[in-house]
């Protein structure tokens, strides 16, 4: 019961889906998109355990004190206004409190925790990026001539930014792509053959 | 002033808690970043349950009498066993469900995008005589060399160490590349708040 | 210690200085340079310009707030080309943070070019999952989005009404920061056969040459560089454009360099840090001999 069923499920609906790439029969499309529909409705359910998860993890840091707990008050508050929000007035309307909070509080605060990083990459730059050896050298200059390239006051130098992208990095991203995919089919093929079970967790 | 100076000044406050952290780590950043996580959470929750959960499962059960989506809305709850001890094992059911569709459909457009279709690209004509051709037998000496130089099966010394050793500098220009767009993307993110900053906010720039 | 060896020790906080000067000084002073345009972004643009008037195209908005400094001028560009032309625009929404973003977007430029909702363009909106999502697309529009955005239902839309899968669209748009970019690259086009371009960060646009090398993509927009080509073809084609992703590329252009000379200052006292400490070893070394 514990793991039988479940392999079963993982086995049978698997080969279905996988048959239905090479089997253009009416039959096997209409059970194909019967566990479309399916799986989008058990998807939505499935991603409230996220909010349930945030919710339990911040009320135990309150209801305990522990250091830092202020600012789960702060998440937990966010959480609250936006539902406040988003279930009293239309979220289709472009101006209301619940558009408000999403284009001026949320968009600048996350757009401006990834600016960030162009300041923590150009301390990086100066810090960490050293031609020790070769291999090191060869990404240095690499990287130079790329950024130089990309930007208006290199454009001298495009023509030779552009074979560098067209020609050994997809070569390099081509090799790698390759073992990403292979792994990816492995993976899959493990799955539905019961063989990879770690995404069931334990008894 | 026009009418958008307020929320503007709103959102620019958040933009400078955030660059607060620059100097050092301080209360209002720390404030600023975990509002930011309930917010997130709280707008995606709206999203979720009323243009998603409303329309696959609540009204084409209640108002178009679509019986069958009781199963799947039952396998979805089933997944909320996964917070009790007792019971988490029943959650394997859904999840076995999702795992097989998405394992099985995902099978053969793999191996298309991410192999064939790879490997058919590299198999080009190649030839001295021009320097499409030239370019060619680049690809294919770089991408062969890179794809041995994760080859373990063969210890990599003299002629393998050789082709594992051009591998690593392809891999290497690769990844200087990499960087160099790395570079570019996260710059373009602060050019966003800047613009953000000085147009929208202040009005000292004007972008059409 | 010299001037040299203290580099490596230079407070960070000088270092974001001098990169917020370098983001803001430009913003004053536009440079104006050209922008050359490449192979991969002409390969989008043209794409569109070949497509009659009421084609379809799907501008799929695949990102988050985090990097809407990079994908929305993209997304602005690629939804403006469209109107411009009277190329008929579905949208969706799979990221969780997206559908707020690409509404403000959508109502917009539709406002701009006289655009009827439902009748030029339909916004489906978000769901979550957007691998599923994308296969659902292959069998029926109506699995994923039984309505859309706005909750009509796909059949009382007029664009839609003929619509099931991607057999009824020319060319599908990811907007992305994120693997979902190529979940359209593996589903859509290669199992589907829709034609797929793809206007993603550039952090991940590296990788994508490969899928444009083997002709999977159409066209390849990559961060700010790639939206300011758009712009700057938008421009040349006499259309209406947007100029901030081309007043970015001189910003761009200074922090570029300011970056390299951060490496070649850095390395300058790296060498010079090593030298010092070979000194000190050698010295360490020729006092011991001379005690022993």
């Amino acid at each position: 019961m514990k793991w039988e069923i479940p392999l079963v499920i993982v086995f049978v609906t698997g080969v279905i889906l996988a048959l239905s790439d090479f089997v253009p029969h009416q039959s096997i499309q209409d059970v194909r998109e019967f566990f479309m529909s399916w799986l989008q409705i058990i998807g939505v359910l499935a991603v409230g355990l996220g909010l349930v998860s945030l919710t339990q993890v911040n009320l135990v840091k309150v209801r305990r004190k522990t250091p830092g707990w202020i600012y789960s008050v702060i998440t937990l508050f966010g959480l609250v206004i936006m539902l406040v929000t988003g279930f009293v007035w239309d979220y289709r309307e472009p101006s209301n409190p619940f558009q408000f909070l999403f284009q001026y509080a949320l968009l600048p605060i996350y757009a401006t925790m990834f600016s960030l990083l162009a300041f923590y990459i150009a301390s990086a730059a100066f810090r960490a990026f050293k031609a020790r050896n070769a291999l090191a050298t060869t990404i240095l200059v690499t990287a130079v001539i790329v950024m130089l390239g990309q930007v208006p006051v290199g454009a001298k130098l495009a023509p030779l930014k552009s074979w560098i992208m067209e020609v050994p990095n997809m070569a390099g991203f081509r090799a790698i792509l390759l073992g990403i995919g292979l792994g990816g089919v492995a993976m899959a093929l493990k799955i539905v053959f019961g063989i990879e079970r770690a995404y069931m967790g334990r008894d | 002033m026009n009418g958008e100076f307020i929320p503007h000044t709103v959102a620019a406050l958040f933009t400078l808690a955030i660059f607060s952290f620059l100097w050092k780590d301080n209360p209002l950043y720390k404030a600023a970043e975990s509002l930011a996580v309930g917010l997130s959470a709280g707008y995606f929750t709206v999203i979720l349950i009323r243009t998603s959960l409303m329309r696959t499962l609540i009204d084409p059960l209640f108002e178009e009498g679509q019986v069958l989506v009781i199963i799947p809305g039952i396998l979805g709850l089933l997944m909320y066993l996964r917070l009790t001890r007792r019971w988490t094992w029943i959650s394997r059911y859904p999840l076995a469900f999702y795992m097989g569709i998405a394992s099985g459909a995902a099978l053969s457009p793999t191996i298309l995008a991410y192999v064939v279709r790879q490997i058919e690209y590299t198999i080009v004509p190649m030839g001295f005589g021009s320097w499409e051709g030239i370019t060619n037998i680049l690809i294919v000496v770089m991408v062969f060399c890179s794809l041995f130089y994760f080859f373990f099966s063969v210890p990599h010394k003299g002629v393998f160490g050789g082709v594992s050793r051009i591998g690593i500098w392809v891999i290497m220009v690769a990844f200087g590349a990499q960087f160099g767009f790395t570079v570019m993307a996260r710059i373009s993110l602060l050019i966003g708040r800047v613009q953000f900053l000085l147009g929208d906010w202040l009005g000292l720039i004007h972008l059409e | 210690m010299s001037f040299l060896e203290k580099i490596p020790r230079l407070d960070r906080r000088v270092l974001y200085l001098l990169v917020a000067i370098a983001a803001v000084v430009p913003m004053f002073t536009p440079l104006g340079l050209p922008i050359p345009t490449s192979r991969e972004v002409e390969g989008l643009f043209d794409y569109i310009e070949e497509l009659g008037p009421g084609s379809t195209v799907l501008v799929a908005f695949d990102f988050d707030p985090q990097t809407v400094g990079e994908n929305g001028p993209q997304a602005s560009g690629v939804l403006r080309h469209c109107f411009e032309r009277d190329v008929n625009v579905l949208i969706t929404a799979l990221s969780q943070n997206a559908p707020g973003m690409a509404q403000e977007m959508i109502e917009t430029a539709a406002a701009e070019y006289d655009k009827v909702n439902g009748v030029d363009f339909c916004y489906l909106g978000y769901q979550p999952y957007p691998a599923i999502v994308i296969m659902s697309i292959g069998q029926n529009f109506r699995i994923p989005f039984p309505q859309d955005f706005y909750g009509t239902p796909l059949d009382s839309i007029p664009l839609m009404r003929a619509k099931q899968n991607y057999d009824d669209i020319d060319l599908v748009v990811s907007v992305a920061a994120g693997w979902v970019a190529e979940s359209w690259v593996t589903y859509a086009k290669e199992r589907y056969g829709c034609d797929v371009a793809l206007a993603v960060t550039a952090v991940q646009a590296a990788q994508y040459y490969t899928f444009w090398n083997a002709q999977q993509i159409v066209g390849l927009l990559p961060g700010l560089k790639g939206a300011a080509e758009y712009q700057a073809m938008m421009k040349g084609a006499g259309m209406s454009y947007t100029d901030a992703p081309l007043r970015g590329m001189d910003v761009q252009s200074i922090e570029h360099l300011l970056i390299i000379a951060f490496i070649v200052v850095g390395n300058v006292g790296f060498f010079a840090e090593r030298a010092r400490q070979r000194r000190e070893a050698a010295a360490a070394r020729a006092e011991r001999r001379g005690e022993r």
